[in-house]
């Protein structure tokens, strides 16, 4: 965490920076840091930067880049997901003879499918405590809403083209990948014995057995740090418009004042009119405190 | 009262304090943790208005003084909420 919204505290200007980071930096080292803190310390140095930049483009790069921070920082508290995968393929039986009939098949699949997957032996899955899947769900939600869930979301049976037979692939997915094999590993040995009882010349062969999943299929932190990014630059350029909506004001000069103030801006060294009427305000604000002290 | 501004020039009315000081003493006085961006904003906002000012310090913790004109619209804010607060008090107890 500490080092996280050290990393945020870079997004300061620099000239703030100079002011103030050793100090902010102690600060960080002494205080007991939340996440929350995160947010605050991106929100206080985008506010900084809107107040001291005149370009739209800095501004929304550096809220494109802290939206990207933000984003993959987030991406962690996601839970990962790991997809185990059984390829198996319906063959007729060779006393039978002829090519596999992709009607019958789909037949028999659809069939094998609503017994395999019912709700009932979902919710057996669910409940063996070797598998123990879906802990925290099983604390506030009925079996049947785990089970339907568990169908829409995480289970997968589906078809693919192939010469030479009719392929299709189970899959599971979990957070935890030797759980998410095991899973597969039941729905493969459930569907080779409810083929077995189905009437008729088909039977399964398993191509390809589950392997234990090394990499998670999500979240892909690479695309929510981008799409992080994305947000981030538009939700920068939009405060910086609406920033200088809320926080400007229009002075009406008569020509020769406005050429008097051109040619200090053009010979004082200030980046603009509006860094030069700052400066006018500060030595203002500055002798006025003087002369309450 | 959550304006981090205010709450920062009260934790100060008693006396010098750093960042991680002020940062404490407003969680126990006002019950409101302000975070290491809002502080250090606000802590900006006060010292470029001079209504507070960083002292020199060996340390990387700069102690941070409140200043004449800070004293003064402190005094000033203080009496509005205290208004406030009074006539909020009376209309409650008549009805």
């Amino acid at each position: 965490m500490r080092r996280w919204i050290g990393w945020a505290a870079y997004l300061y200007p620099t000239e703030w920076r100079r002011r103030y980071g050793a100090e902010f930096d102690a600060l960080l080292d002494d205080a007991s840091l939340q996440w929350l803190d995160l947010a605050d310390v991106v929100r206080g140095a985008l506010i900084m930067r809107m107040t001291t930049w005149n370009s739209y483009w800095k501004t929304g790069a550096m809220a494109a880049i802290a939206g990207a921070v933000l984003a993959a920082a987030a991406s962690f508290a996601i839970r990962e997901q790991y997809v185990a995968v059984a390829t198996v393929q319906l063959v007729k039986r060779p006393d039978a003879g002829g090519a596999p009939d992709r009607v019958q098949f789909e037949r028999y699949l659809r069939a094998a499918e609503s017994g395999v997957l019912s709700r009932d032996k979902l919710i057996g899955l669910i409940q063996d405590p070797d598998l123990d899947l879906y802990r925290e769900e099983r604390q506030h939600m009925p079996l049947e809403a785990i089970a339907e869930e568990m169908y829409r979301k995480h289970v997968r049976v589906f078809i693919y083209p192939a010469p030479g037979g009719l392929p299709f692939r189970i899959s599971f997915s979990d957070s935890d990948p030797v759980r998410a094999r095991e899973v597969v590993d039941r729905l493969t040995a459930s569907f080779e014995a409810q083929m077995t009882r189905e009437p008729g010349d088909l039977v399964l062969h398993v191509l390809e057995q589950p392997l234990t999943p090394v990499t998670p299929l999500y979240p892909a932190r690479g695309s929510v740090a981008i799409a992080g990014g994305f947000a981030g630059l538009t939700i920068g350029l939009l405060s910086v418009l609406f920033w200088r909506r809320t926080r400007s004001y229009p002075v009406l000069l008569p020509a020769e004042t406005r050429a008097f103030v051109y040619s200090q801006v053009g010979h004082g060294g200030y980046s603009s009119v509006s860094d030069y009427i700052r400066e006018l305000i500060r030595a203002d604000e500055q002798r006025k405190s003087s002369a309450h002290s | 009262m959550t304006d981090p501004t205010l709450l920062v020039l009260a934790s100060l009315a008693d006396g010098d304090k750093h960042g991680y000081a002020m940062m404490d003493d407003i969680e126990r006085f006002a019950g409101v943790r302000l975070g290491p961006g809002t502080l250090y904003g606000a802590i900006t906002r006060l010292e470029e208005r001079r209504w507070i000012r960083g002292l020199e310090s060996d340390d990387r913790r700069r102690p941070y003084r409140i200043t004449g004109a800070g004293r003064e619209y402190l005094v000033e804010q203080v009496a509005s909420l205290g208004r406030v607060v009074k006539t909020a008090r009376e209309r409650l107890n008549q009805a």
